[in-house]
This record gives structure tokens, sequence and C-alpha cells, in this order.
């Protein structure tokens, strides 16, 4: 099984959402679709005389606007999800995520590598906006390179090795599937802290 | 947490959790429902190969704790970290105030560190005056609660999602959904994100401390770790020394096993890797504030001592607890003080004292079912032995184990007592002298109503053998006997029956007079100087070198002569004698099964439906399918479900803790009988004695038999 399949064949049990693109245009359409298509993003920390949405199904108020963090992309890629956004009503975040930290829809967040047989994306989250850009959006989409897929965890050791020491600090993170909790009666349940859904955008080299 | 001053208090609290039945449900369907799990997530393994991968790592690792500390330090420090190390507790919640009061914050978040729970660190920031927010869901409801983790993984294993609502709409002061969980982990969400942002300081713990690059690893599944060692402007991460290890490789490998046998995840959602000072918008110069707190807490004596050292291996992936028959019963806060489960009562021992330690050691039942799991393949029935041991040693002997000790250390007394005891019992005795009646609670120590205890046999084994044995003048083997107490002087059948079979194979049997008491129900008692003198009784009384096998039909026996003894009698002189002898061990249904190719044809026809019960000491220490094999030949196997768990006997722990050891037995007998069998078979006879008790006591139909009485009746 080459490792692209195998990626295919263990996506859905972590559970991620695998989306192979054509090209980046693709992927970036690929997230304002899934953006425009998810319930309103919740708001955590409402601020009192602010305008919302109706209640989610938590009871929370949500939104108005939905947003598309992306920090950590280069001035072409960002232009690529300004032409797919256009017209949709969704604002692109590109830094600042300090003061959307009540929640925003989408993160896009681009991996160093993927390990196949977990399912698990490599992030470089030096910058603390790819942090809070991968743990605050309530759907989080990983851009994976497929020539950087990886077949074992113990394969990820000479990356994750040099990813650490490149000099300075470093905060390496490997994420697989969303955040998720069993704490109450061993019952899972996603989103606890962090996104409800992961996405995996597969891209060409 | 588990806190009592005496055995008495310990019976109530243990009777508390026996009758909160939420938990008995919950523990009864975690067990099972965890077997299954980790099954699975192992597939395709060599579990065997990469818990011994483990164990090395971390044992080369603690050798060199010190070195690695000095390079790890090194590292950080060039990424901008202020290293500390904290020889106690105490030093580590005075640096950990003293970081928060330099840095002029006031509210602490924390993720999930049990070395923060060994350390009380949260009441210690309390007591200084700074709010302290647990982040972890699980954490954050029993901090709550005022409780302490039940669980090292699943810290609010213990309650109900209606507890957990009754508690949200006390802390939201707002109706919550009292059944719907997925909106409780919502609440959550939205409580815990204002805590995030308002926080001056973040804590969180270590799963490695990687010392060639000074980096931290930690692997969690919520993610609350990332928003913690992100937010806040001061970072401090809090470290056991034991954390360290050389290589970014060595981690990955651990990780292939923490999460599996944690969890039955192949990993979890988050594995984050923290090197040095980063980006924080709100810290100094863009940075944060970070430090890490390395504490000893008694590690590097730990490191020192070898009968203890093999602890510093442990992942904290909690598997321990999950297969854990006491553990089943009673829940984490009875089974532990801070940690719990079977690494829970020894680190009790090792970094809370011989005080908060003294009654939970002794509620293990030695069944080696944690020792058969630990990621880093961990002997804990051997270390919570030694405690027991250390325990004597420094404290002095209690009477009931001085004068056993006494009795088995001469093998003609111990012999003569029984001999006392069989000819003084004939007026206790009932149904037909096999049993001995009920005896006042003041005799026994507890109540033991709940089995039926046999009586002394008219005649024991040794007095019997020479009228039975009739060795082939060609045999194929030649084996030597070991009996066991229980077999010699209660059920002699069990072995006259073992000879007939073997014998009946070609099998010659030999049995060696001057064999004693393995020395287990005196190592389950902490009698190291009287085990060790049977120990070495024994090995000598067998020239173990002339036979193919030294067989024994005791389970616990065996284990006890083949994995025990080579480490108890190291460095004495009798310590290759005991090699030589631990190799040729093997039980008897394990002999014959590898041994002799057996055919449908070589037994009689029968209607017998059997199941089976699985002695911990055979299938922990790896022999599972073989005695079932057997089963299948001799008769019609109907499995019970849960045959793998314990009977409950435990020798002197069912004397000890007779509330925990009746549900386990009745619970494998209720099985049994629901499986439709006439017959559970066995092979050891403290299982018998436990099952048949039982059996016997509640009027069950489900006869109990030692695999040699079964074969014996049905062999052609």
């Amino acid at each position: 099984m080459s490792l692209v399949e195998v990626l295919r064949k263990k996506a859905p049990g972590v559970p991620a959402s695998l989306y192979e693109a054509k090209d980046f245009a693709d992927a970036m359409q690929y997230a304002v679709d899934v953006t425009l298509k998810k319930r309103a993003c919740e708001m955590l920390m409402p601020v009192a005389g602010e305008q919302y949405g109706p209640e989610s199904e938590n009871g929370i108020p949500t939104q108005l606007v939905r947003h598309i963090a992306v920090p950590g992309f280069s001035d072409e890629e960002f232009a690529a999800l300004e032409a797919k956004a256009e017209g949709t009503g969704i604002k692109l975040l590109r830094s600042g995520l300090r003061s959307h930290l009540g929640g925003f829809d989408t993160g896009i967040t681009k991996a160093e590598a993927l390990i196949t047989d977990s399912v698990t994306c490599i992030v470089n989250s030096n910058s603390e906006e790819v942090r809070i850009g991968s743990m605050v959006a309530e759907l989080s989409i990983m851009l994976v390179k497929k020539s950087t897929l990886l077949d074992r965890l113990e394969d990820s050791a000479p990356l994750m090795l040099d990813l650490m020491t490149r000099g300075g600090a470093s905060y390496t993170a490997m994420i697989t599937g969303p955040s998720r909790t069993a704490d109450i009666e061993r019952v899972g349940a996603l989103g606890v802290h962090g996104p409800l859904e992961l996405h995996i955008v597969l891209l060409e080299d | 947490m588990a806190e009592h001053k005496n055995m008495k208090e310990y019976h109530g609290q243990i009777k508390e959790a026996l009758d909160d039945k939420f938990l008995r449900k919950t523990l009864d369907k975690f067990a099972v429902d965890y077997k299954a799990n980790r099954a699975r997530i192992f597939q395709g393994w060599d579990v065997p190969a990469l818990v011994s991968e483990v164990a090395d790592i971390k044992d080369n690792a603690a050798q060199h704790m010190m070195e690695l500390f000095e390079q790890f330090k090194a590292e950080a420090e060039k990424r901008g970290v202020h290293v500390h190390l904290a020889a106690d507790g105490a030093e580590a919640n005075r640096i950990i105030a003293k970081i928060a009061k330099d840095n002029d914050c006031k509210t602490i978040i924390k993720s999930k560190s049990m070395t923060a729970e060994e350390i009380h660190l949260n009441p210690a920031l309390e007591k200084d005056g700074f709010r302290v927010v647990e982040t972890d869901l699980g954490e954050w409801i029993i901090q709550n609660r005022n409780e302490g983790p039940s669980h090292m993984v699943m810290p609010a294993i213990h309650l109900s999602r209606y507890q957990v609502a009754d508690l949200f709409t006390e802390i939201t002061k707002k109706e919550q959904d009292r059944e719907d969980i997925q909106k409780m982990v919502k609440v959550a969400r939205k409580e815990l994100r204002a805590e995030y942002i308002n926080a001056d300081m973040g804590i969180s713990g270590a799963n490695f401390a990687v010392a060639e690059a000074g980096v931290v690893g930690t692997v969690t599944n919520e993610g609350n770790l990332r928003l913690v060692t992100t937010l806040p402007r001061v970072h401090v991460i809090l470290a056991g020394l034991e954390k360290l290890i050389p290589t970014v490789a060595d981690a990955l490998r651990c990780i292939q096993v923490l999460p599996r046998n944690a969890t039955a995840q192949a990993i979890t959602s988050y594995v984050t890797w923290i090197a040095g000072a980063n980006e924080c918008q709100p810290g100094p110069d863009g940075k944060k504030e970070m430090h890490i707190v390395f504490l000893d807490n008694g590690r590097t004596k730990i490191v020192q001592d070898p009968a203890f050292k093999d602890i510093l291996r442990c992942v904290r992936c909690g598997a321990c607890a999950n297969v854990c028959p006491v553990y089943r019963l009673i829940g984490g806060h009875k089974m532990g003080y801070v940690y719990i489960g079977a690494v829970g009562l020894a680190l009790t021992y090792l970094y809370h004292g011989a005080d908060k330690a003294r009654s939970l050691v002794q509620n293990c039942i030695g069944c080696d079912s944690c020792k058969n799991v630990c990621s880093a393949g961990i002997d804990l029935t051997r270390i919570i032995r030694e405690i027991r041991a250390r325990l004597i040693k420094d404290e002095g002997n209690n009477p009931a184990g001085g004068v056993m000790s006494l009795v088995m250390k001469d093998r003609n007394r111990f012999h003569n007592l029984l001999k006392f005891v069989k000819f003084s019992q004939a007026p206790v005795t009932t149904k037909g002298g096999r049993f001995i009646r009920h005896l006042p609670e003041i005799l026994t120590g507890g109540d033991q109503t709940f089995r039926q205890l046999p009586a002394l046999a008219p005649k024991s084994f040794r007095q019997l053998f020479k009228t039975v044995v009739k060795n082939p003048a060609q045999p194929k083997f030649t084996v030597g006997l070991f009996s066991g107490c229980a077999q010699d002087f209660i059920y002699p059948e069990q072995l006259v029956a073992g000879v007939r079979v073997l014998n009946k194979l070609g099998v010659a049997v030999e049995f060696p007079e001057a064999q004693s008491c393995c020395g287990l129900p005196l190592e389950m008692m902490g009698q190291r100087e009287a085990s060790l003198e049977v120990s070495a009784q024994n090995v000598q009384g067998f020239d173990a070198g002339k036979y193919n096998a030294v067989i024994t039909l005791c389970a616990s026996c065996a284990g006890h002569l083949q994995h025990s003894y080579p480490a108890l009698l190291k460095g004495t002189e009798t310590e290759f004698a005991a090699n030589v002898f631990a190799k040729k061990v093997m039980n008897f249904s394990d002999f014959i099964a590898k041994n002799f190719d057996l055919k449908p044809e070589d037994f009689k026809p029968t209607t017998d439906k059997v199941c089976y019960h699985s002695p911990c000491h055979m299938r922990n220490n790896g022999i599972v399918d073989e005695p079932r094999e057997l089963l299948k030949l001799a008769a019609t196997y109907t499995p019970a479900v849960e045959e793998d768990t314990c009977c409950g006997f435990g020798g002197t722990f069912s004397i000890k803790f007779p509330e925990l050891s009746a549900e386990m037995g009745r619970k494998k007998i209720e099985n049994g009988e629901a499986s439709g069998a006439d017959v559970m078979v066995t092979d050891c006879p403290g299982c018998v004695m436990q099952l048949r008790g039982v059996a016997t006591a509640k009027d069950s139909a489900l006869k109990v038999e030692h695999m040699a009485e079964l074969l014996a009746r049905t062999m052609k």
C-alpha cells in the first residue's frame, strides 16, 4: 500500500477528513467551502453590547461574520485564498489572532510532514500565531505536501530533531485529529478546548 | 486519596467504595473494555520486545540521571530557560511560588501533571494567595469538587454524568443538561476559555525531558496544554528527574507504547515538544518567561536501590490500575494516596512515606496482572512485596508474621504442626470432613463466610506418594514433582491424579522429600528472612539438573519458583542452583500440552461441559492457550466470560481483605454458572480452594476441579 493509500484508509478513524487538492487554489476553494458550510462560530468571550447571531446547540451566542485565520501564509498564498473568499463575506486573518481568542471558524496551518501510520501532522509552531491559529479555530485545516508523507512515528525522528534544534527556542507539535476528551464517563467528545474538526488537505508538490 | 490511621479505618473506606454502585458498574465495564481495546491496538506488534526496549531506554536514562540533567540544563539555558532542581516537594513549591511572585502573577492555569499532585502544588500556591485553575477537563472537575484524581489518565472516572452536570450547574449558575455529555464538555470549553486568556502563568508537566535538545515532550488529548503553554506570559514546567531521557528517538519509541497502553490509542491528539523561551506577545521582549523545575523527592536515592530502581521506568500510562482486580472493585481513591493502582502503592511508600503506605501496600493480591501489562516491564508485584519486607525490617515484625516465619523456617516443625491441626480439626469439620465450619471472626480476622474453607486431608501426599507412583521402566521423561503446601496437605488427590496421568504418559515421577513451602505466602507477608531460608532449602532439596523438568500442579508455586527465586537468591551460595532450578520448573498442564501430541482418541467420550479459570500466575507468565487445548480434548469446552480474571484468593490476601476476595470469587462462580458448564477446571489448588469454597458456600451446582483430576478421569 502506498503512503497515500494508507492515509486514505486511516484518516476516517482518527477522525480526520481528507481532501486531495488539485492545486493550491483548489485547496483554498475547499477551505472556503467548508467554512461556509459549517455552523456559525460560537463566541466564547461575548462582549456586552455587541451584536451576535442565534445561540448554538450549546446555548452559546454565535458570530455574525465568518473568519479564516492563515498565520504563516506568504503573500502569494494569501492572494490565492483572497481570490476564493471574495464575495463570500468571509473575513481573513493573517495576524493579531490574540484579539480573536473567543473563537474563529477556520484555521489553515501548513504542516511540515504527516506520519501516515497514525495520521499525525507535524507542525512547526514556533510562531504563536500558528499555535493560536491551529487551536482556537473550530475547524482546523492542515495543508500537507505529498512529498512529506512519512511511514511511521520513528521515521520522524531526524525531522523532529532538526525542527527542535534549528537554533533558539522551538515549539513543535504533533497533531492527530481534533481536540478530544473522554473524561466524563469515558464517553468520547471532540472539541473540548481546541478544534472540533480536523481536515487534511493533501497537496501535490 | 486514601488516608487512614489504621487497617480498621481502611476497611471502612473500602466498604464505602464497594457500596458505590456507579463506581462498581463503571470499573467493571472499563476492565472488560480496556482488555479488548488494548489487544486491538497492539495487533501486529511484538509487545514484549517493545516493552523490553522501553525498559532498556528508561533504565539507561535512570542510570545517567544527573548527567542527563546537566546536559538538558545546558541545552535549555542556551534557549533562554531557567532550570531549577528541587530536592523535595516543599522546595519545588517554594521555587514555583517565587517565580509567580517575582513575575507579578496572580492567576495560574495548569495542564495535567501527576508530579504537581505528588507535591501538592495547588494548595501550596493557593496558600500563598495565587488563584490556580486546572484546565484538563477531568482535573478541572475534581479540583472543583476538592478531590484528588482516582486514575492517572482519567482523573474523574469515579464520577457520573449527573454529578458532573450538578457541579457545572453550580459553577455556571445555570441549569445544565443532566444527560448530554457532549454539551457538558462544551461548558468546560466555554468556561475555561476566559481562564486561559486571563492567566498570568501556565504550569505544565512533562512526559519526556529530552537531554540532547533541551526539549520537553508532553502527550495529551485535549489540547489544553497548548493553550496553557501559549497564552500566559510565564510558563513553568514541573518534571520528575526520571522524565530525563537521552534522545528524541528514545522518546518516540516510548510513545509507541504509552498511548496504546494508556487509552488504546496509536497516538494522542497532541504530542507537544517545547524547547526554550518561545515567542509570546505579552512576555518581556515578546518572549516567554520560561522555567523548568526538576523534582528529586527521593528519585536520586531510588536509582541507587536495586530493589526499587525499576520503578523509575514508569511512564504513567495507568495500565497497572486498568488490569488490577482490586482497583476494579474499589477505584483509585481507595487504592492509592496520590499515585494510584499498583505503581501507586509503590510510589506512595517511596514518595510519601511509610505512614501513608503501611495499610495500602497490603492491598495487592499479588496476581501479576500489572507486571504483565506494564509499559516498561516493571515487576510491580515484586516491588510491593519488597516494600512489605522493608516495613517489617524497619518497624519490627507483627505477631502473625513472626509465628509464621518461625514455623515455616523448619520443615519438620511445620509438618508436625499440620499433623496436630489435622487431629484436632475433627470437631469443626463439616460436609463429610472435607470442609471446616465457619469460624468466628475473631479467629479469622474478618468475615470468611463467603466461602467454605477446606479441612486438612487425612493423609498428606508425601505419605501417599510411594503407594500411588508406578514409574515406567523406560520413561520418556523423568520429572521431579514439587507439591506445594496446599496440595500436599489439603488436596493430595490432585497430586495423585497428576502422578497417574504422568505415569500413563510414560513419565517417571520422583518426589524429593526435602522440599518445603515455596515461600510465596511468606513473601506476601513481608517475611523475607524465612522466605530466603525455604527458597534455599527447596533449591538444595531438589537436584534439579537431573530432571527433564520440575513439575508443579500449583500455578502460584510455579510462578514463584520460576520468576522470584533467581532474584531472591541472587548473591547467595545457592544462586547458581536457583537459576538451574527455576529454568526447569513447569506447570503440569503446560508440560503435557507441550510434550505430548494428544488426540481426541486418547480420551474417553464424555458429555461433561467444562469452563476454565485461568490462574493469574500462569496467565501472567504467558501460559494462556495450553490448558485450553487440553480442555478441548478432554471434554466439551464452553468458555465462561472473563475466564482471565483473578479468583480473589491471593493466599493471605483473602484473609486480610475478605470483603474484596468475596466479590471476586462470587463473580467468577456466577460467570461459570452462566456459561452452562458443569465443571470449572483450573490449574492451581489456591484457586480451587477459593472457587470451590465460594461455590459450596452458595450451594452452587458448579463443580470445581483441578486439570489433573479431569485428565485422570477422562484419559484412556
